[in-house]
Protein backbone atom coordinates (compact mmCIF):
# COMPACT_ATOMS: atom_id res chain seq x y z
CA UNK A 1 0.00 0.00 0.00
CA UNK A 2 1.50 3.48 -0.85
CA UNK A 3 -0.79 5.40 1.40
CA UNK A 4 -1.12 5.97 4.99
CA UNK A 5 -4.35 7.29 5.05
CA UNK A 6 -7.73 7.76 2.93
CA UNK A 7 -6.88 11.74 2.84
CA UNK A 8 -3.28 11.23 1.47
CA UNK A 9 -4.85 9.22 -1.18
CA UNK A 10 -7.69 11.33 -2.05
CA UNK A 11 -4.52 14.34 -2.55
CA UNK A 12 -2.00 11.99 -4.94
CA UNK A 13 0.68 13.67 -3.74
CA UNK A 14 -0.64 17.15 -4.86
CA UNK A 15 -1.39 15.89 -7.77
CA UNK A 16 -5.15 15.09 -6.99
CA UNK A 17 -6.72 17.65 -9.72
CA UNK A 18 -4.92 15.88 -12.63
CA UNK A 19 -4.69 12.21 -11.92
CA UNK A 20 -8.59 11.94 -10.70
CA UNK A 21 -9.61 14.32 -13.71
CA UNK A 22 -7.75 11.54 -16.04
CA UNK A 23 -9.42 8.71 -14.00
CA UNK A 24 -12.69 10.13 -14.31
CA UNK A 25 -12.52 11.34 -18.26
CA UNK A 26 -11.84 7.48 -18.62
CA UNK A 27 -14.51 6.62 -17.13
CA UNK A 28 -17.36 8.64 -18.36
CA UNK A 29 -15.76 8.37 -21.77
CA UNK A 30 -15.96 4.09 -21.43
CA UNK A 31 -19.20 4.84 -19.61
CA UNK A 32 -20.87 7.05 -22.60
CA UNK A 33 -19.56 4.49 -25.19
CA UNK A 34 -21.65 1.77 -22.85
CA UNK A 35 -24.62 4.17 -23.24
CA UNK A 36 -24.35 4.53 -27.07
CA UNK A 37 -23.92 0.10 -27.31
CA UNK A 38 -27.52 -0.12 -25.03
CA UNK A 39 -29.43 2.22 -27.11
CA UNK A 40 -28.26 1.44 -30.60
CA UNK A 41 -28.80 -2.19 -29.99
CA UNK A 42 -32.71 -1.68 -28.78
CA UNK A 43 -33.29 0.90 -31.76
CA UNK A 44 -32.18 -2.00 -33.70
CA UNK A 45 -34.02 -4.29 -32.24
CA UNK A 46 -37.21 -1.73 -32.29
CA UNK A 47 -36.94 -1.61 -35.91
CA UNK A 48 -36.51 -5.06 -36.03
CA UNK A 49 -40.36 -5.53 -34.05
CA UNK A 50 -41.60 -2.22 -36.23
CA UNK A 51 -40.78 -4.23 -39.93
CA UNK A 52 -42.11 -7.33 -38.38
CA UNK A 53 -45.43 -5.94 -37.35
CA UNK A 54 -45.90 -4.19 -40.51
CA UNK A 55 -44.96 -7.23 -42.72
CA UNK A 56 -47.94 -8.86 -40.06
CA UNK A 57 -50.12 -6.56 -40.70
CA UNK A 58 -52.23 -7.52 -44.15
CA UNK A 59 -49.70 -6.23 -46.76
CA UNK A 60 -49.39 -8.94 -49.28
CA UNK A 61 -45.96 -9.05 -50.01
CA UNK A 62 -44.34 -12.10 -48.02
CA UNK A 63 -41.62 -11.89 -45.65
CA UNK A 64 -39.00 -12.52 -47.98
CA UNK A 65 -40.27 -10.35 -51.20
CA UNK A 66 -38.66 -7.63 -49.41
CA UNK A 67 -35.44 -9.05 -49.70
CA UNK A 68 -34.66 -8.93 -53.14
CA UNK A 69 -34.32 -5.05 -52.86
CA UNK A 70 -31.32 -5.79 -49.93
CA UNK A 71 -28.24 -5.58 -50.56
CA UNK A 72 -26.44 -8.56 -50.09
CA UNK A 73 -23.47 -10.68 -52.01
CA UNK B 1 -20.02 -17.74 -59.28
CA UNK B 2 -19.40 -17.30 -55.82
CA UNK B 3 -21.78 -14.63 -55.70
CA UNK B 4 -23.92 -16.91 -57.31
CA UNK B 5 -23.54 -19.47 -54.14
CA UNK B 6 -25.49 -18.89 -50.82
CA UNK B 7 -23.45 -19.05 -47.76
CA UNK B 8 -24.91 -21.94 -46.82
CA UNK B 9 -23.56 -23.60 -50.03
CA UNK B 10 -20.20 -22.09 -49.29
CA UNK B 11 -19.78 -23.30 -46.09
CA UNK B 12 -20.95 -26.59 -46.76
CA UNK B 13 -18.43 -26.79 -49.21
CA UNK B 14 -15.18 -25.27 -47.65
CA UNK B 15 -13.07 -28.44 -45.71
CA UNK B 16 -12.36 -26.31 -42.27
CA UNK B 17 -16.22 -26.04 -42.26
CA UNK B 18 -16.35 -24.97 -38.48
CA UNK B 19 -14.66 -21.82 -38.66
CA UNK B 20 -15.61 -20.68 -41.56
CA UNK B 21 -18.88 -20.94 -40.68
CA UNK B 22 -18.56 -17.62 -38.30
CA UNK B 23 -17.71 -15.97 -41.94
CA UNK B 24 -21.38 -15.92 -42.14
CA UNK B 25 -22.94 -13.08 -39.96
CA UNK B 26 -25.51 -14.78 -38.43
CA UNK B 27 -23.41 -17.68 -37.65
CA UNK B 28 -21.16 -15.15 -36.03
CA UNK B 29 -24.03 -13.42 -34.31
CA UNK B 30 -24.95 -16.18 -31.92
CA UNK B 31 -20.74 -16.70 -31.36
CA UNK B 32 -20.03 -13.39 -30.53
CA UNK B 33 -23.43 -13.84 -28.48
CA UNK B 34 -22.02 -16.37 -26.30
CA UNK B 35 -18.38 -14.75 -26.23
CA UNK B 36 -19.69 -11.74 -24.88
CA UNK B 37 -20.01 -12.36 -21.07
CA UNK B 38 -16.70 -13.38 -20.65
CA UNK B 39 -15.53 -10.67 -22.21
CA UNK B 40 -17.00 -8.03 -19.60
CA UNK B 41 -16.09 -10.26 -17.05
CA UNK B 42 -12.70 -9.63 -18.07
CA UNK B 43 -13.05 -6.28 -18.08
CA UNK B 44 -14.48 -5.73 -14.62
CA UNK B 45 -11.84 -8.14 -13.11
CA UNK B 46 -8.52 -6.68 -14.68
CA UNK B 47 -10.18 -3.37 -14.57
CA UNK B 48 -11.08 -3.41 -10.86
CA UNK B 49 -7.58 -5.21 -10.35
CA UNK B 50 -5.30 -2.47 -12.32
CA UNK B 51 -7.24 0.31 -10.51
CA UNK B 52 -6.29 -1.35 -7.26
CA UNK B 53 -2.85 -2.43 -7.92
CA UNK B 54 -2.02 0.99 -10.39
CA UNK B 55 -3.47 3.57 -6.93
CA UNK B 56 -3.32 2.40 -4.25
CA UNK B 57 -0.45 -0.60 -4.09
CA UNK B 58 2.25 0.65 -6.88
CA UNK B 59 4.76 2.63 -5.19
CA UNK B 60 5.17 7.03 -6.21
CA UNK B 61 7.11 7.25 -8.72
CA UNK B 62 10.77 9.09 -7.78
CA UNK B 63 10.56 11.89 -10.80
CA UNK B 64 7.03 12.27 -11.41
CA UNK B 65 5.78 11.33 -7.54
CA UNK B 66 2.07 10.26 -8.01
CA UNK B 67 1.45 12.78 -11.12
CA UNK B 68 3.03 9.31 -13.12
CA UNK B 69 -0.22 7.57 -11.92
CA UNK B 70 -2.31 8.67 -15.01
CA UNK B 71 -0.03 5.96 -17.31
CA UNK B 72 -2.38 3.65 -16.11
CA UNK B 73 -5.14 4.85 -17.90
CA UNK B 74 -2.98 6.52 -20.67
CA UNK B 75 -0.78 3.92 -22.19
CA UNK B 76 -3.52 1.09 -22.58
CA UNK B 77 -5.66 3.81 -24.05
CA UNK B 78 -3.04 4.76 -26.49
CA UNK B 79 -2.01 1.60 -27.52
CA UNK B 80 -5.89 0.30 -28.20
CA UNK B 81 -6.17 3.26 -30.58
CA UNK B 82 -3.20 1.99 -32.40
CA UNK B 83 -4.02 -1.74 -32.68
CA UNK B 84 -8.02 -1.07 -32.74
CA UNK B 85 -6.02 1.15 -36.08
CA UNK B 86 -4.69 -2.03 -37.31
CA UNK B 87 -7.55 -4.39 -36.75
CA UNK B 88 -9.77 -2.22 -38.66
CA UNK B 89 -7.69 -1.58 -41.45
CA UNK B 90 -6.78 -5.01 -41.75
CA UNK B 91 -10.65 -6.06 -41.88
CA UNK B 92 -11.46 -2.62 -44.23
CA UNK B 93 -8.92 -4.14 -46.99
CA UNK B 94 -10.19 -7.97 -46.17
CA UNK B 95 -13.80 -6.47 -46.81
CA UNK B 96 -12.29 -4.58 -50.00
CA UNK B 97 -10.54 -7.17 -51.53
CA UNK B 98 -13.01 -10.63 -50.68
CA UNK B 99 -16.50 -8.26 -50.33
CA UNK B 100 -17.11 -10.81 -47.42
CA UNK B 101 -20.05 -8.92 -45.25
CA UNK B 102 -18.99 -9.36 -41.99
CA UNK B 103 -15.21 -8.14 -42.50
CA UNK B 104 -16.83 -4.66 -43.46
CA UNK B 105 -19.20 -4.96 -40.30
CA UNK B 106 -16.41 -5.65 -38.29
CA UNK B 107 -14.28 -2.47 -39.70
CA UNK B 108 -17.39 -0.39 -39.24
CA UNK B 109 -17.89 -1.51 -35.29
CA UNK B 110 -14.27 -0.93 -34.14
CA UNK B 111 -13.89 3.01 -35.46
CA UNK B 112 -16.03 4.51 -32.86
CA UNK B 113 -14.08 2.18 -29.72
CA UNK B 114 -10.98 3.49 -31.60
CA UNK B 115 -11.87 6.97 -31.75
CA UNK B 116 -12.41 6.71 -28.22
CA UNK B 117 -9.30 5.55 -27.30
CA UNK B 118 -7.63 7.94 -29.31
CA UNK B 119 -9.85 11.01 -27.27
CA UNK B 120 -8.86 9.21 -23.63
CA UNK B 121 -5.31 8.81 -24.57
CA UNK B 122 -5.08 12.90 -25.83
CA UNK B 123 -7.16 14.17 -22.77
CA UNK B 124 -5.70 12.06 -20.39
CA UNK B 125 -1.98 12.98 -21.87
CA UNK B 126 -2.71 16.77 -21.04
CA UNK B 127 -3.48 16.25 -18.35
CA UNK B 128 -0.47 14.20 -17.41
CA UNK B 129 1.40 16.90 -19.65
CA UNK B 130 0.54 19.54 -17.47
CA UNK B 131 2.09 18.91 -14.14
CA UNK B 132 5.28 16.99 -15.65
CA UNK B 133 5.96 19.40 -19.09
CA UNK B 134 4.52 22.42 -17.57
CA UNK B 135 2.09 22.87 -20.97
CA UNK B 136 -1.01 20.67 -21.70
CA UNK B 137 0.21 20.37 -25.64
CA UNK B 138 3.24 20.16 -27.34
CA UNK B 139 3.77 20.26 -31.39
CA UNK B 140 5.43 17.13 -31.65
CA UNK B 141 5.29 13.93 -33.39
CA UNK B 142 3.75 11.64 -31.13
CA UNK B 143 1.11 13.78 -29.87
CA UNK B 144 0.17 15.59 -33.96
CA UNK B 145 -0.13 11.83 -34.90
CA UNK B 146 -2.11 10.72 -32.09
CA UNK B 147 -4.62 13.68 -33.21
CA UNK B 148 -4.30 12.55 -36.72
CA UNK B 149 -5.35 9.35 -35.52
CA UNK B 150 -8.67 10.58 -33.93
CA UNK B 151 -9.48 13.01 -36.63
CA UNK B 152 -8.61 9.88 -39.27
CA UNK B 153 -11.71 7.83 -36.91
CA UNK B 154 -13.82 11.15 -36.75
CA UNK B 155 -13.44 10.91 -40.72
CA UNK B 156 -14.11 7.29 -41.03
CA UNK B 157 -17.25 7.58 -39.19
CA UNK B 158 -18.37 10.75 -40.77
CA UNK B 159 -17.92 9.61 -44.10
CA UNK B 160 -19.66 6.17 -43.34
CA UNK B 161 -22.61 8.27 -42.07
CA UNK B 162 -22.63 10.49 -44.89
CA UNK B 163 -23.44 7.68 -47.58
CA UNK B 164 -26.30 5.32 -47.17
CA UNK B 165 -25.72 2.69 -49.81
CA UNK B 166 -24.42 0.00 -47.94
CA UNK B 167 -21.85 -1.27 -50.66
CA UNK B 168 -20.16 2.55 -50.80
CA UNK B 169 -20.33 3.46 -47.35
CA UNK B 170 -18.37 0.10 -46.88
CA UNK B 171 -16.29 0.78 -49.58
CA UNK B 172 -15.54 4.37 -48.52
CA UNK B 173 -15.03 3.32 -45.12
CA UNK B 174 -11.82 0.73 -46.08
CA UNK B 175 -10.70 2.85 -48.88
CA UNK B 176 -9.79 6.05 -46.14
CA UNK B 177 -9.15 3.59 -43.38
CA UNK B 178 -6.40 1.76 -45.44
CA UNK B 179 -4.80 5.34 -46.82
CA UNK B 180 -4.58 6.44 -43.02
CA UNK B 181 -2.91 3.34 -41.79
CA UNK B 182 0.59 4.76 -42.99
CA UNK B 183 -0.02 7.26 -39.63
CA UNK B 184 -0.01 4.26 -37.20
CA UNK B 185 3.87 3.27 -37.96
CA UNK B 186 4.64 7.12 -38.09
CA UNK B 187 3.10 6.86 -34.43
CA UNK B 188 4.74 3.82 -33.45
CA UNK B 189 8.28 4.92 -34.19
CA UNK B 190 7.94 8.58 -33.69
CA UNK B 191 9.98 9.01 -30.22
CA UNK B 192 12.88 7.04 -32.75
CA UNK B 193 12.72 8.97 -35.75
CA UNK B 194 12.38 12.67 -34.06
CA UNK B 195 13.30 14.24 -31.09
CA UNK B 196 10.63 14.27 -29.52
CA UNK B 197 8.74 15.67 -25.64
CA UNK B 198 7.15 12.89 -25.29
CA UNK B 199 8.91 9.80 -23.93
CA UNK B 200 9.16 6.17 -25.42
CA UNK B 201 6.95 4.45 -23.78
CA UNK B 202 8.89 1.07 -24.17
CA UNK B 203 12.11 2.23 -22.45
CA UNK B 204 10.63 4.38 -19.37
CA UNK B 205 8.01 1.76 -18.73
CA UNK B 206 9.32 -1.70 -19.29
CA UNK B 207 12.55 -1.77 -19.10
CA UNK B 208 13.40 1.03 -16.24
CA UNK B 209 15.78 -1.27 -14.05
CA UNK B 210 14.22 0.46 -11.05
CA UNK B 211 10.43 -0.22 -11.77
CA UNK B 212 8.77 -1.33 -9.46
CA UNK B 213 6.98 -4.93 -9.91
CA UNK B 214 3.82 -3.28 -8.95
CA UNK B 215 3.74 -0.48 -11.23
CA UNK B 216 4.78 -3.28 -14.23
CA UNK B 217 1.81 -5.69 -13.16
CA UNK B 218 -0.46 -2.74 -12.93
CA UNK B 219 0.21 -1.80 -16.28
CA UNK B 220 -0.09 -4.95 -17.47
CA UNK B 221 -4.10 -5.26 -15.81
CA UNK B 222 -5.06 -2.38 -17.42
CA UNK B 223 -3.85 -3.41 -20.82
CA UNK B 224 -5.47 -6.52 -20.30
CA UNK B 225 -8.46 -4.40 -19.38
CA UNK B 226 -8.46 -2.02 -22.62
CA UNK B 227 -8.27 -5.12 -24.70
CA UNK B 228 -11.03 -6.87 -23.27
CA UNK B 229 -13.35 -3.43 -23.35
CA UNK B 230 -12.32 -2.95 -27.01
CA UNK B 231 -13.22 -7.20 -27.70
CA UNK B 232 -16.76 -6.62 -25.58
CA UNK B 233 -17.50 -3.41 -27.23
CA UNK B 234 -16.60 -4.21 -30.84
CA UNK B 235 -18.31 -7.87 -30.77
CA UNK B 236 -21.66 -5.98 -29.08
CA UNK B 237 -21.60 -2.95 -31.65
CA UNK B 238 -21.19 -6.05 -34.73
CA UNK B 239 -24.32 -7.47 -33.32
CA UNK B 240 -26.12 -4.35 -33.95
CA UNK B 241 -24.57 -3.99 -37.34
CA UNK B 242 -25.98 -7.05 -37.89
CA UNK B 243 -29.45 -6.80 -36.69
CA UNK B 244 -29.68 -3.51 -38.51
CA UNK B 245 -28.53 -4.51 -41.89
CA UNK B 246 -29.96 -8.20 -41.98
CA UNK B 247 -31.91 -8.86 -38.67
CA UNK B 248 -35.00 -9.65 -40.50
CA UNK B 249 -33.49 -12.57 -42.64
CA UNK B 250 -31.96 -15.79 -41.51
CA UNK B 251 -33.71 -15.40 -38.49
CA UNK B 252 -30.71 -14.03 -37.00
CA UNK B 253 -32.72 -12.68 -34.00
CA UNK B 254 -36.63 -12.74 -33.76
CA UNK B 255 -37.63 -9.47 -32.15
CA UNK B 256 -39.00 -10.10 -28.80
CA UNK B 257 -36.32 -12.14 -28.00
CA UNK B 258 -34.35 -11.47 -24.96
CA UNK B 259 -31.77 -8.95 -25.16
Amino acid sequence: MAWNSLAEFADMGGYALYVWAAYFMTGAALAWEGVMLVQRRARALQDLREQLRLQRGGSETSPHARHGAQTRP
Amino acid sequence: MLHAMSYVDLVERLPHTRWFRYASPAMFYGLAGRLLPWCWAAVALFGVAGSVVGLLLAPTDAQQGDAYRIVFVHVPAAWMSMVIYVVMAFWAGVGLVFRTRLSAMMATALAPTGALMAFIALSTGALWAKPTWGVWWVWDARLAGELALLMLYLGIMALQAALSDPHRRDRAGALLALAGALVVPLLVFSVQWWNTQHQDTGVSLMRAPNLSGLTVAGMLLMVAAFWAWAIAVALHRARSIILEREGDGDGIERPGAAA
